[in-house]
């Protein structure tokens, strides 16, 4: 993850939704192909070139089949390529279908960055002081998760050492495994109690508490976030004047090439591969800036 | 305080309408698509907004955390069997043990948790609202399914196959960018097995789960006085 996942989240988020919206709601192939290629990019990046064959495949396994559905279940627009039965597959909704498989692909895409580069507590950072009480449960939740985990080996490990789990039949194993969840269950239900009583024991809830968090803005947090907002600014100017208008039905519309367009085919190509662009930065930094002393 | 109370009831008015009004004039070829995922994840912020005014225990809110990292152990440990897990059956237990808002958040942080596993993504917010409202719904009809065990399991079967049933509008607004009925007749078609083992796999943790598990959040509620059981 290196670099990117080292960014503020709040330019981060800014990003994410700004890529994925434009991304999800312009029709407009350039748009779409380069925001596929932006996602795989980043993608590439943040997994540090270890992307896996399997994981390739079933996004192209996802793209063929979104493609190859939608005649089936669309028969609008004008150019019938064969008939089925009477009824028509077009051109045209075969175009829609790949329109509409690079626009879910470029999301998925995006989506698994997103799983890379924000984190749990990116996430309670974002969002932990609008609902206070919510992201209470939420980190505890997470804390309690591992903890479930061990307390399950160490009651199956009591379970074990009594000899309770020498027989051989599914039923008694089942129901030996039923009693060891139980019993990690009541542990944690009792346990809780006791976290809540040493957090209201350390004043949790009293008002004028601060909380500590290691996030900081840094001058490359700004620079990531006043560019988002730039090149957003200039891509939704297009969409909202139409500059990016296109139809597949019922005839496919030429592909927009006004002076508009064009800018904001190109903004919005700085914009989806701007972290990719932090990071190549990042890179060349640590290759040539070799310290000399 | 006061500020605060303007702010929420702002989100609710004129924020939500907002969203959806503004997507579709903005995103006219994709408006359901935007539509449906905003109200999925707005339709969260009203039930978050009371439950964090109103005075709650610490207590409370850590039994609902270990709740929510059961059922996220529970989705992850039964992950190999796609489709069986135990979510709906913990977020029931605790919408009827500790009420519908504890069930809704139960619901949605498991959704939301279970995905930092298995990959966020668009569909995060349709199962937070599914799962949340799942609970919720169980919170108000708590004492009819905890008299009744017959009921409890009629509503974890039909919560399966409402869980699968939206989560395959989702799928085809999120294809199509419109209700599509044929579209959406295949996939609930193709679904079909996946809402049978939704459906038997909620009755099945049901029937295992909610006696015992309830049995244990009783004597919880009883011996350190939670919820109504301390106001007795």
């Amino acid at each position: 993850m290196g670099d990117i996942a080292r960014f503020h989240p709040f330019p981060l988020f800014c990003w994410f939704a700004a890529v994925i919206s434009v991304s999800v709601f312009v029709p407009n192939p350039v748009i779409g192909v380069t925001s596929l290629l932006g996602g795989g990019c980043l993608l590439f990046v943040c997994r540090r070139g270890r992307l896996r064959a399997r994981t390739a495949l079933s996004y192209v396994l996802l793209f063929a089949l979104v493609t190859l559905t939608n005649p089936v279940f669309s028969h609008g627009g004008k150019t019938p390529l064969f008939f089925v039965n009477g009824t028509p597959v077009t051109l045209e909704s075969a175009a829609y279908g790949a329109g509409l498989a690079v626009g879910i692909v470029s999301v998925l895409l995006l989506c698994a960055c997103w799983s890379e580069v924000m984190s749990d507590e990116k996430f309670m950072y974002l969002f932990g002081r609008a609902a206070p009480k919510l992201s209470v449960i939420l980190s505890a939740a997470q804390r309690m998760i591992p903890r479930f985990l061990r307390r399950m080996r160490t009651v199956n490990g009591a379970v074990s050492a009594l000899g309770a789990r020498t027989s051989q039949s599914f039923s008694d194993r089942a129901a030996q495994s039923m009693k060891v969840f139980y019993a990690m269950t009541a542990w944690s239900a009792e346990n809780s109690i006791e976290t809540a009583s040493a957090m209201k024991a350390r004043g949790y809830g009293l008002c004028g508490r601060t909380s500590f968090s290691p996030v900081r803005f840094r001058a490359k947090d700004g620079v990531l976030l006043a560019l988002t907002l730039a090149l957003t600014a200039v891509t939704f100017t297009g969409v909202g004047t139409g500059a990016l208008g296109f139809e597949y039905y019922p005839e496919i519309t030429g592909i927009p090439s006004s002076p508009l367009a064009l800018a904001v085919y190109v903004s919005f190509g700085v914009l989806s591969f701007l972290p990719c662009f932090f990071r190549v930065g990042g890179v060349l930094k640590w290759k040539y800036c070799v310290s000399r002393i | 305080m006061k500020v605060k109370k303007y702010v929420s009831f702002a989100v609710m008015l004129v924020i939500i309408p907002a969203v959806v009004i503004g997507g579709a004039l903005i995103f006219r070829e994709r408006q359901s698509a935007w539509i449906s995922l905003a109200v999925a994840a707005l339709s969260c912020v009203p039930v978050v907004i009371l439950y964090e005014k109103k005075e709650t225990d610490a207590r409370e809110l850590v039994l609902i955390a270990a709740m929510t990292a059961l059922s996220v152990v529970g989705r992850v440990l039964f992950a190999p069997l796609p489709g069986f897990k135990p979510v709906t059956a913990f977020v029931v237990i605790t919408a009827m043990y500790f009420g519908g808002e504890a069930g809704f958040l139960t619901g949605a942080l498991t959704a939301l948790i279970s995905n930092f596993t298995f990959g966020q993504g668009p569909w995060t917010p349709f199962q937070m609202a599914v799962w949340g409202l799942t609970g919720l719904l169980a919170g108000v009809l708590s004492s009819p399914l905890r008299r009744s065990r017959a009921l409890l399991l009629i509503y974890g079967a039909l919560s399966g196959v409402a869980f699968s049933l939206i989560m395959d509008i989702w799928t085809v607004l999120w294809a199509d960018g419109y209700l599509n009925f044929p579209r959406y007749a295949a996939a609930v078609l193709s679904s079909l097995p996946f809402t049978a083992v939704y459906a038997v796999s909620n009755v099945a943790f049901l029937l295992l789960l909610a006696r015992p598990i309830g049995k244990i959040l009783d004597r919880v509620k009883t011996k350190y006085g939670i919820g109504a059981a301390g106001k007795k």
